[in-house]
């Protein structure tokens, strides 16, 4: 079934998703780490740069950008909906930032926050738009999409942006412990977001939209409130996120972000959220999701297959994928 | 009898509220569609002569007949992902089995065979497993779009051929290709509302559960869905070529989209369960006239994209401002409402 935006949930989608974590859920959640752990070894055994620190290490970098898109993402699906606008933002974010501060002279932390600001402005406008009008988060969501990439491609003029300032680049140069500065902040923002969503109100009332949104309405929760914010946080990581893709790359050109969407749809699926009920998904897995994703097309490029091939061979191993977890599940449940 | 299938057709025939409003939202996407021709018009005068209307259609053909076979999957509360990757994906499978064998009738015949299995696939998964639709044909439009690209290097393959020729064939502007593309929606309206397929259809995106309970053979039917909307791709594959005398590998890309954003401006909700063939038509047709009026502007990607989606939000925004108001004055016309009926069950199952 689609997307499901109210409507009556599914019977097991409800019983999963009232109360507490059962001991099926136990196993559901292990079903994509223990995917994972096995695609590990089997690309451990298979390549022999596989498993190396340096190779390790770059898999986790070029995690980074979508890991970030996809918080949001998760945030936005848990609740039913869908937000298809996080790649343009992701660009436009990072094309204002470095526009400002190559052609305007700009400071870089001012141009940076305006650039993380531009894309919380498309998350607004998201949620503004789909909340107060009641039109379906998908069509909301592509209109942005061209509008938000047609802005940045404006901004970019056909041509693109070169940005050699430290504040940029420092992100993937600086390591501690020799993991790079993004990557940290990606993990970090995986931290926030668990405890925004486990620990807080705003969590719980995410997840009780999710689950049933009449049934929230109901219980007088501000349903529509709470759905802008969770759009407008949407906007704000793909903001941040495009902040770290100048920084990671150093030149913004048009294709950057185009297609992330669906990249970090399929972390955020890959992770088992339920896309038929929202409601029911961990932040956490969505991370092993988009690692599982990252792996997969780490693997691809040592194995040597052709570019080309290589997006044919990622979606058919992420259906696999997804199909392995589903029979987990089946089994699970 | 299944119940669900009589309470779509209930809400179907369901008593209106305001006249006035159901005429204004019924007319809503003609007026914007004809202010759409008339503004584009003004600015451009030379866009507009005796062949516009027949070129606008033909130019869009393959996205009107991919509609077709939308509208049924959303209406049965499915949602297909993989059209745009699938064409262009099936049309470079027939230009490669063209070249190598000269038959174009051949490639025609892999290229159906290919959507067909897909669709198949698609609708085992979906059906049979109770795969999320989304996540599936997301996976075929990721390695679809892949090998599509890789199977020639990316090139284009040239293809000629009666079959193609004729398609485009006809008088002022009036193509075959035209006539297709009505014969679809005429197809695809009956297959709706008087066949077995179109009441099951919508009792499966109505409500699957009570669907299944009432008897209705879901996966079959899943199946089926799935099955039709990959012949509209073929065919949609088949107009492509002969549009573009040549198989290109990104000859369909964000055609999906385009196809749910006409379904949707045609009323149908992503959740299913009701919808109307002609109103999707419309649909398209509307995406179709902003599309080729924007590049009759000989806009830059940049604008043409930054318009395009402005245009959709606004498009949407008015016809689902009306839509609600509609059914608003609906609801209150009658005592129950279908919607409110099956929310109120799952309130007592929760």
């Amino acid at each position: 079934m689609a997307v499901r935006m109210e409507g009556p949930p599914t019977a097991t989608g409800r019983r999963r998703g009232s109360a507490g974590w059962s001991a099926s859920e136990v196993g559901l959640r292990l079903g994509i780490v223990l995917i994972a752990a096995v695609l590990f070894v089997a690309f451990a055994l298979t390549s022999s740069s596989f498993a190396t620190l340096g190779n390790l290490r770059n898999v986790l970098e070029q995690t980074t950008v979508v890991g970030i898109v996809a918080i949001g993402e998760t945030v936005v699906m848990l609740t039913g909906g869908i937000d298809l606008s996080v790649g343009s933002s992701v660009l436009l974010s990072s094309v204002v930032m470095a526009d400002l501060s190559i052609n305007h002279g700009w400071p870089a932390a001012p141009a940076i926050l305006v650039g993380i600001l531009a894309g919380l402005a498309v998350g607004l406008v998201n949620g503004l738009v789909s909340v107060s009008l009641g039109i379906e988060p998908i069509i909301v969501t592509l209109g942005t999409l061209l509008a938000a990439g047609g802005l940045g491609q404006i901004l970019l003029n056909n041509s693109w942006f070169t940005v050699r300032s430290r504040a940029f680049s420092d992100v993937a140069v600086i390591s501690p412990a020799g993991v790079p500065l993004m990557v940290w902040a990606m993990l970090a923002l995986y931290l926030v977001a668990m405890l925004l969503m486990y620990r807080t109100t705003f969590g719980r009332t995410i997840y009780a939209i999710g689950g049933n949104r009449a049934a929230a309405r109901l219980a007088g929760l501000a349903v529509g409130r709470r759905l802008v914010a969770v759009y407008a946080l949407s906007g704000l990581l793909a903001g941040i996120a495009g902040y770290f893709e100048a920084g990671q790359l150093g030149i913004i050109s048009q294709n950057d972000g185009s297609g992330m969407e669906f990249s970090a749809i399929l972390a955020v699926l890959i992770g088992g959220l339920s896309v038929k009920t929202g409601g029911v998904g961990r932040i956490e897995k969505t991370l092993v999701g988009a690692i599982v994703a990252g792996m997969i097309a780490n693997y691809l490029v040592l194995r040597g297959v052709p570019g080309a091939y290589e997006q044919a061979a990622v979606g058919a191993l992420i259906l696999a994928a997804v199909l392995g977890d589903h029979v987990l599940r089946r089994g699970e449940s | 009898m299944s119940g669900t299938a009589l309470s779509t057709h209930a809400r179907a025939r369901r008593p209106r509220g305001s006249m006035l409003l159901r005429v204004v939202e019924r007319s809503f996407l003609v007026v914007a569609i004809a202010l759409l021709f008339v503004l584009f018009w003004r600015i451009s005068p030379a866009w507009m002569n005796g062949q516009t209307v027949q070129f606008v259609v033909a130019q869009s053909a393959p996205l009107e007949v991919v509609t077709v076979g939308m509208t049924i999957a959303m209406i049965s509360g499915n949602i297909d992902l993989s059209p745009g990757s699938m064409l262009s994906l099936s049309g470079m499978v027939m230009g490669l089995v063209y070249e190598r064998t000269a038959s174009l009738w051949l490639g025609l015949l892999v290229g159906l065979a290919l959507c067909l299995l897909v669709g198949a696939a698609t609708g085992l998964l979906v059906g049979r497993l109770r795969m999320s639709a989304i996540v599936v044909t997301l996976a075929t439009f990721i390695w679809a779009a892949g090998l599509a690209t890789a199977i020639n290097s990316a090139n284009a393959i040239q293809m000629t051929g009666s079959v193609l020729r004729v398609l485009n064939a006809g008088t002022s502007g009036w193509t075959v290709a035209i006539g297709v593309v009505v014969f679809a929606y005429v197809v695809g309206h009956l297959l709706l509302v008087r066949t077995k397929f179109g009441k099951y259809s919508r009792a499966i995106g109505g409500n699957l559960e009570f669907a299944r309970r009432a008897g209705v053979p879901v996966q079959r039917y899943v199946l089926y869905v799935f099955l039709f909307m990959s012949l509209t791709i073929w065919i949609g594959t088949v107009m492509s070529v002969a549009q573009l005398g040549a198989a290109q590998p990104l000859a369909g890309s964000g055609l999906e989209l385009q196809a749910i954003v006409a379904v949707v401006i045609g009323g149908t909700r992503l959740t299913g369960g009701e919808g109307s063939m002609w109103r999707s038509a419309l649909g398209a047709l509307l995406l179709a006239v902003l599309g080729q009026g924007l590049s009759s502007l000989g806009l830059s990607d940049a604008y043409y994209s930054l318009w395009e989606g402005v245009a959709v939000i606004v498009v949407l925004a008015l016809s689902v401002v009306l839509q609600r108001a509609v059914r608003r004055g609906a609801s209150r016309a009658t005592a129950i409402g279908p919607r409110a009926a099956v929310e109120g069950t799952s309130l007592e199952v929760a």
